[in-house]
């Protein structure tokens, strides 16, 4: 770490090409389906206790009401936390709450692009775009919760450069 | 890459090669026949001996047939043609597959003979690129001659082949393991307990093992013998039963692990040529797997502690494949490059096949000084967790076993931190760790693929981090994940990293 340190220190902050917002339409979607979903079962979870031992069922909120105050807190760190940056060499997402990860997955590596929508996300036109690369372990890196028209302007950015194989 | 005296490599002219389709060789029948009846042995054996009525052997017998249908129209109709850089491949009964595979994307060529293949002078071709989750082609089966045509073709040597046997019958030998090496590299492998344990496994789900009794086994085994030495009865003589039973286990387990090692690994044999090397190993299944020195991706230095007690190491190597490396199965890809050789060997062998990826000449960086605190915790929790249902069992001797059990946690954390170490000089990547045994895994950036930064809670408590530089074919246990760094020495090494391998050109 001698030369090449120093020439690299010179090239550590890459020039942001593309600044990727997640949308906020995703987050609460995502938010808000969690909580229906987990509400929902202690919901009927209550009335089925409610039947069998009385008021004394209706403390089965308290824990229901818990775990939806834990998902609406998740993911309101979430999209403080979320970043996710076209760098000229490369795509650099920024992620997590609890554990939180960056990944790098280097231009010149990608192998293909994927961009998917799922019913409800074409409802709020929002999309989740897949790179892949030869990799093992991190071989597939997917943003979601971006704009349609981001993802797909992220993936034509991505393609149409040098196409060597990466391997 | 073999030097057998009944070479007919000097027929192997490019013209007939490049002669339209080719066929599978005439008793491929057999060979695909036996391959898709092998996974389902088991059953079929369940079938003849627990079946009960002749209805579920009718059934078998049908199946079997139509297997065997199968299996002639299948090989029959495959057919494949040696294009002038591109392999293609026309298989399929209902549904016909054309594919084209490019030379240049080929990552791997394994050839697999086993008894059978050798009876018949034939092998099975299988072709590896680095995408997809299977081979682009499995040519099941062809005769031997034609294997070596095809892999001199994807050599790229079609063209100057005269030139090229010269080179081809001085094939140097970069490494040759003796029977000794392979017993050692048995000794050290683990292998026997895998297979056990997963036969215990499979035995446990069937219920087989409910009645015998490791105690009880040991016991009747050992009982008898030890009464007559003299002991008697008592706790004494169970608990020694006990103990011999475990330490016969221990030796057959190992004597296992020298059996199978000898089997896949009987005369290993290492060869450089034209920047392609091959191995070839097996004392009844013979696999010679190759790959071209640009496509290995990663090496791996592996010493386990009695290999470092024999002051010996193993080294090994990575290729780009989209499939999952079967662990139990490594000798199906190119893998190990010196199973078990002395350390002047496996320098050797580096020297020649990665001379820029020799670990020792690299600088080794320690990791954040807590690292051995943050590796010392998930053991404390869990011994501490086990504790006192222990203790309901067997009283305050839990206690000391704790005691014992945390200080030697502490002994292994401190010797793995002190060991563990990585090495970034902006081309390469290296990481090393271990207690007893020690592994090294270094990589050329040109081979990264993705990096990842990662802060777990308990990272971020101690302002740690990890950095992982992913390779492709990594299916080895010991990745190239640096954990436990200092937060700012993670981001450095991560910023630094993610623009070496941006800039560094996705070699081919």
């Amino acid at each position: 770490m001698n030369d090449a340190d120093s020439n690299l220190s010179t090239s550590t902050d890459a020039t942001v090409i593309l600044e990727l917002p997640l949308q906020t339409s995703a987050v609460k979607l995502w938010m808000n389906t969690s909580s229906a979903v987990f509400g929902g079962l202690f919901l009927a979870a209550t009335v089925v206790l409610c039947m069998t031992a009385g008021l004394l069922g209706l403390l089965a909120l308290l824990p229901g009401a818990l775990i939806i105050g834990v998902i609406r807190f998740y993911w309101r760190r979430y999209e403080a936390h979320f970043s996710c940056r076209l760098l000229e060499d490369g795509l650099l997402v920024r992620r997590g709450v609890w554990w939180r990860a960056e990944i790098f997955v280097p231009r010149s590596r990608i192998q293909h692009t994927e961009v998917n929508q799922g019913p409800l996300a074409r409802r709020f036109e929002i999309a989740q775009i897949a790179v892949y690369t030869a990799g093992s372990h991190a071989s597939k890196v997917e943003v979601d919760g971006l704009k349609l028209n981001t993802a797909i302007t992220l993936r034509d950015q991505l393609l149409g450069r040098d196409g060597h194989d990466a391997v | 890459m073999d030097t057998t005296p009944s070479d007919p490599a000097p027929a192997a002219a490019p013209p007939t090669i490049a002669d339209g389709e080719r066929r599978l060789h005439p008793w491929s029948w057999l060979f695909v026949l036996i391959s898709k009846l092998r996974p389902m042995l088991f059953p079929i054996l369940v079938l003849l001996f627990l079946g009960r009525g002749e209805k579920w052997e009718l059934f078998g017998a049908l199946g079997a047939v139509a297997l065997s249908v199968y299996a002639l129209v299948y090989s029959f109709g495959f057919r494949y043609r040696i294009g002038r850089d591109s392999l293609l491949v026309r298989e399929g009964i209902f549904s016909r597959t054309e594919r084209h595979v490019p030379f240049a994307r080929i990552q791997n060529i394994v050839q697999h003979r086993n008894l059978l293949h050798r009876l018949f002078a034939v092998t099975e071709l299988r072709l590896e690129s680095a995408g997809g989750n299977k081979p682009e082609a499995v040519m099941s089966v062809i005769s031997a001659a034609e294997a070596k045509l095809i892999e001199q073709v994807l050599r790229g040597r079609s063209e100057s082949n005269e030139a090229g046997e010269a080179v081809h019958d001085a094939s140097p030998t970069l490494h040759h393991a003796d029977l000794g090496e392979i017993v050692r590299y048995g000794l050290c492998s683990n292998r026997g307990a895998i297979v056990v344990g997963a036969g215990f496994a499979a035995a446990s789900q069937m219920q087989f093992w409910e009645s015998a009794d490791f105690e009880e086994l040991s016991q009747s085994l050992f009982g008898s013998l030890l009464s007559a030495v003299g002991w008697v009865g008592g706790w004494q003589s169970t608990a020694l039963a006990i103990a011999l039973g475990v330490l016969v286990m221990a030796v057959a387990l190992k004597l296992l692990s020298v059996v199978m090692c000898v089997l896949s690994h009987y005369d290993f044999r290492l060869d450089l040529e034209d920047q392609r090397i091959g191995t070839q190993a097996g004392l009844l299944t013979r696999s010679h797997a190759s790959a071209n020195l640009s496509k290995v991706q990663r090496i791996i230095v592996s010493q386990p502690w009695l290999a470092r007690r024999m002051q010996r190491k193993g080294l090994s190597c990575e290729v780009a494949s989209g499939q999952q490396a079967d662990p139990n199965n490594s000798n199906h890809r190119l893998s190990d490059l010196v199973p078990m050789g002395t350390e002047a060997e496996v320098t050797n062998v580096l020297q020649q096949v990665a001379p820029r990826l020799v670990p020792d000449n690299l600088q080794w960086r320690c990791l954040h000084p807590r690292a051995w605190r943050r590796r010392l915790l998930p053991s404390v929790l869990i011994l501490s967790a086990l504790t006192p249902p222990a203790m309901l069992i067997i009283g305050p001797w839990a206690l000391l076993a704790w005691v014992l059990l945390v200080s030697l946690a502490v002994l292994e954390a401190r010797g793995w931190a002190k060991f563990a170490g990585y090495a970034f000089d902006g081309e390469l990547f290296a990481f090393r760790a271990g207690w007893l045994s020690r592994s090294w895994a270094v990589a050329s950036v040109d081979k990264g693929q993705t990096l990842v930064f990662k802060q777990s809670p308990f990272d971020r408590r101690h302002g740690m981090a990890s950095v992982r530089l992913d390779t492709a074919g990594a299916s080895s246990g010991f990745d190239l994940k640096v954990p436990y760094l200092s937060f700012a020495e993670a981001q450095t090494l991560f910023a630094q990293s993610s623009r070496a391998v941006a800039s560094s050109p996705a070699v081919s």
